[in-house]
């Protein structure tokens, strides 16, 4: 059963408009601003011998030996918006069409179909973070002349592991955007309070709990900050200019629970009638 | 829906050829018509194989070549083992496709037996003049079991089958006939006499 429900989830998935819309929304975003904005400041500062050292920077960002450190900090950063609307569509259409009572009238039971949901959001953002991951190094040796950077692969874990870590962020998110419409029963509200969330709550008490140590319990919680910190877990050494603010175990426990809550209180929202 | 319940392409095929939308199966639902989506959603009820099929006004806002398929659909379906139970107000269209049929009301069944039993027995109405004598002559005819005078329309319970019989006494007894024609009571009229009386209230 729960195969069968990975199997008809992953059909309808396929089937939307707005999974190749935010797919192709996540390339882009990991293309533009990894590679095209990173070019523009490569560009700027190049000749400027002030800035040799922020030049390097660049330079080593925009290596193709770097392209998961680099995908991944971009999807850490922007990449939570779209995945929290990924999975928002995911569940709110189910609402917004009634096709829930539809799925329920045939017997699946509710944690079942949940669970195939949420598996097939999981390997929607897979494909996601793939498609980000192929289309980096293409980017990244497409500029390695222009930039004067050599091309050399990265190492076959190294990339395991930024995918990972990758998957996990957008994961994180998009069950919280899944969460946020099993509980609205909406996608215009769930978005709405999920880019509220995202975008002034937590950075704004990221903001404060540096200056308020009291705030620092809630910031070690939030996705965002987590999501950065194990993005920043990837960066060589040689280049990173601020300590990440929480360790690698710390960021994924703390996404892994986002994980887990999302999923439970979908479960919890799923339990009421539907009518 | 099929893949919910792991069920294999072919069984999609296989409901989709019983409502008549194989040639369409691949086309997007939205250039569907209403009866085409009513089709559909039948198909869907039906991937299981179910021994019950509950359709709750299945013609809702078709047109009558829509409501007729649906009509032929559910007769299809309803035969064999499966039973079909069918939720409407169109009385006109349960009393064309039911071979049982109760009737609600708050909640409550009031009556329920095959349609035949619900709409009571077959009868003659006769118009003719003078009334009085027509009804006094009905009455005396053998087979007949009740006559009553329905506004100038002669309601005789008997067999329709001796229409011919009650014709010819009529006019021996100086009754000047002008229709004779069968009657049965529809089930609306039955639906309306059961809602609208005390039981029902």
């Amino acid at each position: 059963m729960m195969n069968g429900s990975f199997r008809a989830e992953t059909l309808k998935i396929r089937k939307r408009a707005a999974t190749w819309v935010l797919g192709a929304l996540t390339v882009a975003i990991v293309v533009f601003w990894s590679y095209v904005v990173g070019y523009i400041v490569c560009n700027d500062v190049l000749g400027d011998s002030a800035r040799a050292a922020d030049l390097e920077l660049v330079r080593e960002t925009l290596m193709v030996k770097n392209f998961h450190v680099a995908g991944l900090d971009t999807l850490a950063r922007f990449g939570g918006a779209v995945a929290l609307v990924f999975g928002a569509v995911v569940a709110g259409s189910e609402f917004i069409w009634n096709t829930i009572k539809t799925v329920f009238m045939q017997r699946p039971v509710r944690n079942t179909v949940l669970a195939g949901e949420i598996a097939a959001t999981g390997a929607s953002i897979a494909a996601f973070v793939l498609a980000s991951f192929v289309a980096a190094p293409a980017a990244a040796i497409a500029l390695s002349g222009p930039v004067g950077a050599a091309v050399t692969m990265p190492s076959v874990p190294g990339v395991l592991l930024g995918f990972g870590a990758a998957w996990l962020v957008l994961m994180a998110w998009a069950a919280s955007g899944l969460a946020l419409a099993s509980v609205t029963r909406s996608i215009a509200a769930a978005v709405g309070l999920g880019l509220v969330y995202f975008l002034a709550i937590e950075n704004a008490v990221s903001g404060l709990a540096d200056r308020y140590s009291i705030l620092e319990a809630l910031k070690s919680v939030f996705i965002g900050p987590n999501a950065r910190a194990l993005a920043e877990q990837f960066i060589p050494e040689s280049l990173v200019q601020n300590p990440p603010s929480s360790g690698p175990a710390q960021a994924v426990a703390a996404l892994c629970g986002a994980v887990a809550v999302a999923a439970v209180v979908s479960a919890l929202a799923w339990r009421r009638d539907v009518n | 829906m099929a893949r919910y319940n792991g069920l294999p392409d072919k069984r999609v095929e296989e409901v989709l050829d019983g409502v008549g939308l194989l040639k369409r199966g691949g086309h997007k639902y939205r250039t569907y018509s209403l009866g085409m989506k009513q089709r559909l959603g039948i198909a869907s009820a039906l991937l299981k194989d179910p021994d019950l099929l509950v359709l709750d006004e299945p013609t809702n806002g078709l047109d009558p070549e829509g409501m007729a398929e649906i009509r032929a659909l559910i007769r299809q379906f309803g035969q064999g083992d499966r039973t079909v139970i069918l939720s409407s107000h169109l009385l006109g269209e349960v009393q064309q496709v039911s071979d049982r049929v109760g009737v609600m009301a708050k909640g409550r069944m009031l009556r329920e037996g095959t349609t035949a039993d619900l709409r009571g027995g077959k009868g003659l109405i006769v118009r003719a003049s003078p009334v009085d004598l027509a009804v006094q002559a009905a009455a005396a005819i053998e087979g007949v079991s009740g006559v009553t005078n329905d506004n100038g329309a002669i309601r005789i319970a008997v067999d329709p089958a001796l229409a011919g019989k009650v014709n010819q006494r009529l006019v021996a007894a100086g009754v000047e006939v002008f229709e004779i024609s069968q009657f049965q009571s529809s089930l609306e009229e039955v639906f309306l006499q059961l809602t609208q009386s005390k039981e029902a209230r």
